[in-house]
């Protein structure tokens, strides 16, 4: 039963969330949170803290994540922005 | 106990989070607002039992066994590595009751079984069998390859229960213009995207024809645990692990190499010819993967401890894909000479093979103890990897470390 509230308090919340999610302007985002929002959606971000990876092939792994993986194309100057982080902290 | 009942839960909440996924995509929330639920640390389920793998990823699982827990000749259920690409199906038990497999495509007569018809039309067998991740031994490649960074444990041999592909297959009736198969589960894409597979990869025809694979229902005696693709999963031993569909709900025969989730790109593919390491290769010179290597593994003793004898016996399993093993030996001088092992037949074709050995140590020290298969074709394991872009079939020998404190 407790349960159920939880759930609906979430769908409440969720409903909130879509209507101030404009406030969130992507240039106030620091690049953890950039990682955070734009890759931990489908899988938990321990895909990305295991890899060791060139900029070259971050920037593969967003492309395949856009082309087989149904991911939201990000404007591209998050998208620099975002592999320059992964290759300076993930990187080989 | 309360975060006992927590991990218990999370398939309960990844059900949940799938909801969220799809609420979120009806509220259409912009990409950088992640649905709180989601960001929650999930507890992992299920995998209860399975406290004492490694875990690699968390959503979705994925776990390894470490080699000293994997020296049973079959593996139990508990130690057997966990390769997820998408969510688990939370299925109801009315919908685990009522499971039916499809047989379609390039054939004369297309099927649809319930488990019970399966088990009543064909023969039921028990074999035990190898079944390996195509990227095992990942975490080794230097350069770094993208995947999970698997070691050494995503390796299993079990005892699987269920009726052969090739009767299931030949009940349908193979249309001669069939070359290969697709093999499709319940599973969810990632995404959420009902219209795409988690994964959905297949075999030649040749090899789904093959009197050793087996649509599975057990798994060493009991019913297949959801982790493992409950109620009903393909096993195709010595191929990737990839082949062996879990949640199996299709198999589609084809006319054409199947082009499902995880076949195209560069899935499971290495380049047409050897590449020096750390190069990029198009994808038109790829080629897919077909059985796995020659391999070996010293389940016994765990690398690391101290050894109070110079006696001290060694054993673990060899493995080819396809083929047998011939020889196995063992090196504690880094490979200057090799000293041959006990080897053991298999329980049965595409069971691992034992094998153990005394070893005699000249003096007290520190040592490596190396393990090197042979294969009926006299192929070896490399003593280092032939690195492709994805980071597969690293077979190469295996390495403990001990100290002989006497
Ligand atoms: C819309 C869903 C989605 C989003 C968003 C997403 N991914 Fe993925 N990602 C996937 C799927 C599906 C896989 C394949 C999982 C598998 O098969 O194990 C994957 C796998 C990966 C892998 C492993 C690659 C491999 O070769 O196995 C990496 C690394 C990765 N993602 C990084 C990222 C990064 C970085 C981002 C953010 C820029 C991101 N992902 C966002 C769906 C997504």
């Amino acid at each position: 039963m407790f349960k159920n509230i939880k759930f609906t308090l979430f769908f409440i919340l969720l409903f909130i969330i879509k209507n101030i999610s404009f406030a969130n302007d992507s240039d106030t985002l620091s690049n953890k949170e950039l990682l955070k929002y734009n890759c931990s959606s489908c899988h938990s971000l321990n895909t990305i803290y295991q890899q060791r990876l060139s900029k070259e092939q971050w920037k593969e792994i967003i492309l395949l994540m856009y082309s087989e993986n149904d991911m939201p194309k990000m404007i591209k100057k998050k998208e620099d922005i975002l592999i320059n982080y992964l290759a300076s902290n993930y990187g080989n | 106990m309360k975060r006992k009942i927590t991990r218990r839960g999370f398939i309960k909440k990844h059900s949940q989070i799938m909801l969220s996924v799809s609420l979120a995509s009806y509220f259409s929330i912009p990409m950088n607002v992640i649905p709180l639920y989601a960001n929650d640390a999930i507890k992992i389920d299920n995998i209860h039992k399975k406290n004492d793998l490694t875990i690699l990823n968390d959503r979705p699982i994925n776990a390894e066994t470490p080699p000293h827990l994997l020296n049973d000749s079959v593996t139990p259920t508990n130690r057997h590595f966990v390769r997820n690409n998408g969510i688990m199906p939370n299925l109801t038990s009315n919908e685990v009751n009522n499971w039916t497999l499809k047989i379609e495509g390039n054939v004369h007569k297309e099927k649809l079984y319930t488990i019970k018809d399966l088990k009543e039309n064909f023969e039921v067998i028990s074999k035990v069998l190898q079944l390996e991740c195509g990227g095992n031994g990942r975490a080794f490649f230097s350069p770094p390859t993208p995947g999970n960074q698997w070691t050494y444990g995503a390796i299993s041999c079990s005892e699987w229960t269920g009726v052969r592909l090739l009767d299931v297959l030949k009940a349908s009736g193979i249309k001669d213009t069939s070359i290969y198969t697709g093999h499709y589960g319940a599973d969810i894409h990632l995404s959420g995207n009902e219209n795409k597979d988690a994964i959905s990869r297949g075999v030649p025809i040749k090899k789904a024809l093959d009197v050793n694979n087996i649509i599975a229902f057990s798994m060493n005696g009991k019913n297949i645990p959801k982790i493992h693709g409950s109620p009903l999963r393909l096993i195709c031993p010595g191929w990737p692990g990839s082949t062996s569909q879990k949640w199996l709900t299709k198999i589609k025969v084809l006319d054409h190499v199947h082009d499902g989730t995880k076949m195209t790109g560069k899935s499971y593919k290495i380049p047409k010819y050897s590449t020096k390491p750390g190069n990029k290769v198009s994808d038109s010179d790829f080629k897919i993967i077909e059985s796995m290597p020659v391999k070996s593994l010293i389940t016994f003793p765990k690398t690391g401890l101290t050894h109070y004898s110079l006696k001290l016996n060694v054993n673990g399993h060899a493995w080819a894909g396809d083929k047998n093993i011939k020889k196995l030996e063992i090196s504690i001088d880094y490979g200057v000479t090799w000293i041959e092992a006990n080897l053991f037949n298999p329980i049965n074709k595409y069971a691992w093979q034992d094998w153990n050995i005394e070893i005699i140590f000249p003096s007290k020290g520190y040592y490596e103890i190396w393990s090197k298969a042979t294969d009926e074709d006299n192929i070896s394991q490399p003593y280092d990897i032939n690195w492709n872009p994805k980071g597969y079939l690293n077979n190469t020998i295996h390495r403990i470390h001990t100290v002989i404190n006497v």
